[in-house]
Order: structure tokens, then sequence, then C-alpha cells
């Protein structure tokens, strides 16, 4: 019975690596076309208008930033088309032909073709300096005697690793859930980190680039350590390599936007620094 | 809009049948079904989706063809039944939740389409496609709910916006998609949104104006439940103080912990009360939630009136899969045990089993598997509660039949006028629709056949 549970459990969480997270990232993470029709080429961009730090109406997310460096390292002009990056975003935009490139999918994300990375990151813990929290250990006693914001995903995240990591401990009474989407100026989805500042929490777990953007809010104040592995599930993926998109047939496309990533690395690179996006280590 | 793409099969089925049922004298008229009229989604107050209309009958439907169809212009599931009155149908489309007025009087001519502003946002935020269950007539208004969280009242004949209410901020993740159901002076309307994070409640706005008169949430402390004086859950299961808050986790998890009253509610007139279910709990990982997190998965009885409840009863304790208790409860008087006209509750449940209960204490009579499902051993009749397997309590995500429920198919109940089945309704539950953004390839080409849509609601005769 219990390797029956075994099982599906692992069926899940093969699941949730193909498809749940891969699925949330690329809605968390959003998306930037560029296509190739007529001259003057047009680079178009579809992407959540709401989800900083990745991108919103504005164009003030660092994908925002990066699509304007790849699309005029292409020689093309960047037009933006705007879906909210939740249930049905590939289907609406990428797929539907109002767009030609997503910016932001898991490495390797099987319904699209993906260029090589250009960052990759991982899951955080964000806390106060000033309470000198040992790293995140998830069999620690002391885990359990701190306040715990976790985003309160629902179906399309089901849960974030860190999530999986406390739920199967039994980690619960001392968990809040904050909610993750929301434009900035009504207080999402940086609130959860606001809270570790505030003093409401005293741990955030979160996707990296969330974290880190929203911890340059508070300058000097927070610590943004990365959360790299829960020993108890050696399956589960803390880290991610994050790719450009695109149809599969369109490996033209993608071919182009591999030059560009690599001739345009250095800015790339500096974008995110300024974003604040913890970069992790690539795999030995 | 016509010759665009096929919007559902629905509106051609129905239509014609509708179309012959208003054409011709009705027949028996019944309590217990929907005359010519067919002013709620289930056809009447009590949910029974049956008619009373003797046209259509096993010998002739065989012979039944399509008249005419009007495409939606959209993807989207079809969720919503039509409400007929007089001669005229009204759809509620998925988002962005038009209302459109067809003539059955006149071969399906479009009168009028409402197509009121909805935030855009809310499509991004919904959890399972972007459905709306349905709209409700009285004193000659359509009123339904819009994805934004806004609920509206539509002049029947002008198409004139009469009213619009937000009772909520699609921000937050909360949206509308059920049907209202007016009982009296009021509209009964719930939220969406149980999977991400969110409170579910119930409310009841006045027809006439659109004010909200009250609100019943689903979890939190009793007076926010509207657990008062006059409740009386039947089991002890489901009595005590604030068991809103004390079958939660310690950290006021109750707080997002959903419930959220999604889909069709009922009227009893006889008894005064409503019926509605509450959905699955938040957050959606059931082991941060440790407890029966009432009073998510529920069904509750209420003073339309004023909100308060006046029994509960939690179907599937600490909902592990999604299950949701939402299905639509249906009040009907069956013989019982000897007796001609019992005042029952019909409830077929995502979680496989038919329950059979006395709608005026919330006892349950009556609570067998209509299919095969393993979560379970059985319901005890005598403390009300399920018996677990307990091989599958087995932590995150093991989900056996999982949020598809049963079959993967919404389960609704036809009231034949002598008897019960349950009928599956494809295109509608939560998961069919919901994952289809992993699977690459290119949305369904123009059409012009009815059957061809991801929105087709089925509607079937009895043999």
């Amino acid at each position: 019975m219990f390797s029956n549970c075994r099982n599906r459990a692992a069926a899940l969480l093969s699941a949730l690596l193909a498809a749940l997270l891969a699925a949330l990232l690329a809605a968390l993470l959003i998306g930037a076309c560029g296509s190739a029709q007529a001259a003057p080429e047009t680079m178009r961009v579809c992407a959540d208008p709401d989800s900083l730090p990745f991108s919103n109406q504005r164009g003030e997310g660092f994908e925002d930033k990066i699509a304007g460096v790849l699309a005029a390292d292409l020689g093309m002009k960047l037009a933006f088309a705007w879906s909210s990056a939740r249930r049905g975003f590939l289907r609406r935009t990428l797929f539907a032909g109002a767009c030609d490139v997503v910016m932001a999918v898991p490495d390797g994300f099987p319904a699209v073709a993906t260029t090589k990375p250009y960052y990759r990151s991982s899951y955080v813990a964000v806390s106060r300096m000033a309470q000198r929290l040992p790293p995140v250990d998830f069999d620690a006693p002391g885990l359990r005697a701190l306040k715990i914001g976790l985003p309160a995903l629902g179906a399309d995240g089901a849960n974030t690793p860190p999530a999986q990591a406390l739920a199967r401990r039994g980690i619960a009474d001392n968990i809040t859930g904050f909610p993750v989407f929301g434009s900035v100026p009504q207080g999402q989805p940086g609130r959860i980190v606001d809270a570790v500042a505030a003093g409401e929490i005293d741990l955030a777990l979160l996707w990296g680039p969330v974290g880190g953007y929203f911890a340059q809010r508070h300058p000097g104040e927070l610590a943004v350590t990365p959360v790299l592995a829960d020993p108890a599930q050696p399956e589960l993926a803390f880290v991610f390599a994050i790719s450009l998109g695109v149809r599969k047939a369109d490996t033209a496309r993608r071919d182009a936007l591999d030059g560009a990533l690599i001739r345009r690395a250095a800015e790339i690179a500096a974008i995110l620094h300024g974003y604040g996006v913890p970069l992790a280590e690539s795999p030995p | 809009m016509a010759k665009r793409r096929a919007g559902w099969a629905l509106t051609a089925r129905l239509g014609a049948a509708m179309l012959g049922a208003a054409a011709l004298v009705p027949g028996v008229a019944g309590a217990q079904g929907a005359g010519a009229e067919w002013t709620t989604p289930a056809g009447t107050l009590q949910g029974t989706r049956y008619s009373t209309l003797t046209d259509i009958t096993p010998a002739n439907v065989a012979g039944l063809v399509e008249e005419f169809s009007v495409p939606s212009g959209l993807h989207g599931s079809q969720e919503g039944q039509p409400v007929v009155a007089g001669t005229t149908m009204y759809v509620v489309t998925p988002f962005p939740n038009s209302l459109i007025a067809i003539d059955l009087a006149n071969a399906g001519a479009v009168k009028w389409t409402f197509t009121p502003p909805v935030n855009e946002y809310a499509r991004g935020v919904a959890c399972c496609d972007t459905v709306n269950r349905g709209a409700s007539y009285a004193s000659g208004k359509v009123v339904f709910t819009l994805l934004d969280d806004g609920v509206v009242a539509v002049d029947a004949v002008t198409g004139a916006q009469v009213w619009r209410t937000s009772m909520g901020e699609p921000l937050t993740g909360m949206t509308m998609s059920g049907a209202p159901l007016i009982v009296g002076d009021k509209v009964i309307v719930g939220n969406s949104g149980g999977e991400l994070g969110i409170r579910g409640w119930v409310a009841a706005l006045d027809l006439a104006t659109g004010h909200e008169v009250w609100r019943a949430y689903s979890t939190g402390p009793d007076t926010d439940v509207k657990i008062g004086p006059d409740f009386h859950a039947f089991y002890p299961k489901d009595q005590g103080a604030n068991l809103g808050v004390t079958t939660w986790p310690a950290n006021n998890m109750w707080q997002q912990g959903g419930g959220t009253v999604w889909s069709w509610l009922t009227y009893d007139p006889a008894l005064k009360l409503l019926f509605h279910g509450t959905s699955n709990p938040g957050v959606w990982n059931p082991d941060l939630r440790p407890g029966d997190n009432k009073w998510a998965t529920s069904v509750f009885a209420r003073n339309p009136d004023t909100g308060a409840a006046v029994w509960a009863y939690q179907v599937t304790p600490h909902d592990n899969w999604d299950f949701d208790a939402t299905n639509e409860y249906i009040a009907v008087d069956l013989p019982w045990a000897g007796k001609a006209n019992r005042q029952l509750l019909v409830h077929f449940d995502k979680n496989g089993y038919a329950y059979t209960m006395d709608r005026k204490t919330g006892k349950v009579l009556l609570a067998k598997p209509f299919i095969a499902e393993n979560w379970s051993l059985k319901v005890d009749l005598t403390t009300g509660a399920p018996l677990f397997q307990a091989q599958l309590e087995c932590g995150i995500g093991a989900n056996p039949i999982s949020f598809t429920g049963a079959d993967g198919k919404q389960r609704i109940a036809v009231y034949t006028g002598t008897g019960w089945i349950a009928g599956g309704m494809s295109g509608g539950s939560c998961p069919n629709g919901a994952w289809d953004n992993n699977h690459a390839g290119p949305p369904p080409g123009p059409t012009t056949t009815s059957t061809a849509t991801s929105g087709a609601v089925h509607v079937f005769k009895l043999p």
C-alpha cells in the first residue's frame, strides 16, 4: 500500500516536474515573442501585463528589457501583446499565433522549442539579516519555530518545491500563505517579502527572481539565500534553467535568438543583476 | 456572428426541443418540473432539470433534428444551460460573458447581445477555464455573474443593463462563474477561486437594486458563516462552536480556506430553504492544512432572507482530491420508507457517492457509490462520515480519483417523473479543460457543425 502511494507520488512528481512546475515557471516568467514576417520585422512579445519583476504593460520587467536587447540585436522592432500568464497562456498566445517567442520557459519545456538557457535560478529563502538564520534545513527542528511565508498557489502551481518539502514533514501550523497575483501597487506579489522586513514572518520561501527583486525594496535589511534541494526528495528540482521558447516548427527563429543571446550575454547578465535575480550555478 | 466558429451544441439541441415545446400545449404541470419556460439553469428552483412537457417522447426523440444554431464566436467551454422566458432564450457565453437573446419564435434570430465590459485581468486568474454557469430569469430581468466578480441584471426585453454590482476584486484571485438563483426578491450568488487561496462565500443581492443584503462565508468564526441559534447540524461531527476556525491549523489558514460556491444553487419553497454546496478547501496542498477544513466541501441549508444557516453537513472532510461538494442539491419529494412524499435532497457528488438526505434536517438517508471509487470504504450513516481507505492517505497529491471527480465528468441528475438517473456532462469539469495549455498545437479550426467544439453540452434522453 505504501509502495502504491510512493509510486503515485513519484508519478506525480514526474508530472509536476514535466508540467506543473514547468507551467508555473512559464506562467511566472512570462513571454515575449518575435516575429519575422514582412520588413521591417517586428519582434512580437506576448507578455503578462502585470507580473513584475518579469514584465508589465509599462515595459518595466527584466524580460521586457531583455526582449528589447534581443530585438535590437536582430534589427527588429519590438511589440507586445498582453495576456495574463496563467492557465491557457501558451494556448492563447504562442499557439494562437499572437506571438512568436515566449521569453521564459523552463529549458526543454516540452510544449515548445527552447533556446539555450540564458539564466538559471533557484528557490530562495528571504529573511532578515539581523536575525542571522542558518541556511534552510528542512529537517532542522528550529524550522518549526519560525513563521514561514509561502506563495498561496492554486491548481496552476500546485505546490512549490519548498512547500512540498514542508508539507511532507507536516510543517503547517507556522505557515502563512500569501497571494501571488496582482499588481505591485496593490501590494502583491511582493507583499510576502515586505512581510519579512516588517517582522510579520521570519522566512519567505519563493522563486528566486521574485524574492531577489522585492528584497531590493529593503536595502541592507534582507538576506536572500538559495534553497537548492530537499534531501528527502532528491528528484524534486529547486533549480531551473530558463530559456526562450518558440513554436516547435520555428527552429530558424530559435537559432536566431540563440545567436542574439550569445552576442548580448553581457548586457543580459547586467539586466538580471540589476533586478536582483539570484543566479544558480550550472549543475556539474 | 453567423458562420464564425461554432460555439455550442447545447443551443441547437435544446433550442430545437424548446421551440417545439413552446409551440405546443404543455403537458401536465407538476410542482417538480418546469413547463414551457425554463427560468433557472436547472429549470426549476428545486433543480430538477425535468420538463413536464410531453411533446418529446421515447418514440420520437430519435427524430429530433437541428433547427438552428447560434455560434458564440468563442472557444471557451459552454457550461451554462440556457434559460427561456416567453419565447426568448438567453445564453451567457464564457468570458467575456455576453448575454445573447435568441428568438425561438423566429428561427433563432438574435434579438440582441448584451456585452458588458469585463476586467480582462479576471481571465488570467480564473482557475478552470473561463466558463459561466448560466443565468436566471425573474420579474423581467435576466441576472448573471461576470468573471470579474460583477453581477448584472439585464432587462429581458430591451437588453439594457438594470444594475451591476461588484462583489470583489479579481486581483485577489477571486472570480465569479456560478449561476445565480433568484429566490423571491433576492439574487443568490457565490464566488469562485478556491484554488487560489481565497475565502468562499454565498451572498444575496436585492433583485430590484442589486444592493447586497447578506453574505455568508464558508470558513471562519460562526458569525461569519452565519451559524447562530437557528443552526442544528444533524451529526455530532458537524456540531460545535466555530468549526470554521478550529478545524484548521492554528495560523488562521481558514482565511485562505476556499469553500467557494461556484456552481448551482437550489431552493425549496415548501421549507423555505436555500441549498448550496461549497468547494474544495484552500490552499491547494492538503498537507499544509491538516484538519477537517470546515466548511469546505460541505452542503448548507440557509434561510434565503437572512443567510442564516439552518443545517450543514460536511460531505468530504479534509478534501484531498478537489471533490468539492458543489454539484447541485435537488429538492424533490419522493416515496421513501413507506412514506408517500418524503422531503428529500438528492445529490450526486464528485466523490463518487449519490446522497439522499432529509432536506429538513440534513440527515443522510442513503449514500452509495454510483461509480467505481477507491478513496473510501463507505459512508457511515450513523456518524455521517466517510471511512477513508487508509492506504490512500499518503500525502501530497495522492489523488486516486483526483480532481477530475469520478470519471472526469461533472455529474448531474435528471428527474424522470418515476425515478432518477445520473447523467454525464462533458466539457465542463475543471480538469477537462484545465490542462490544455500544456499541449502544443493550434486551436480548433472554424467549423459549422455543432458537435465539434470543446463547449458542447449533451442533453440525454432516457431510453
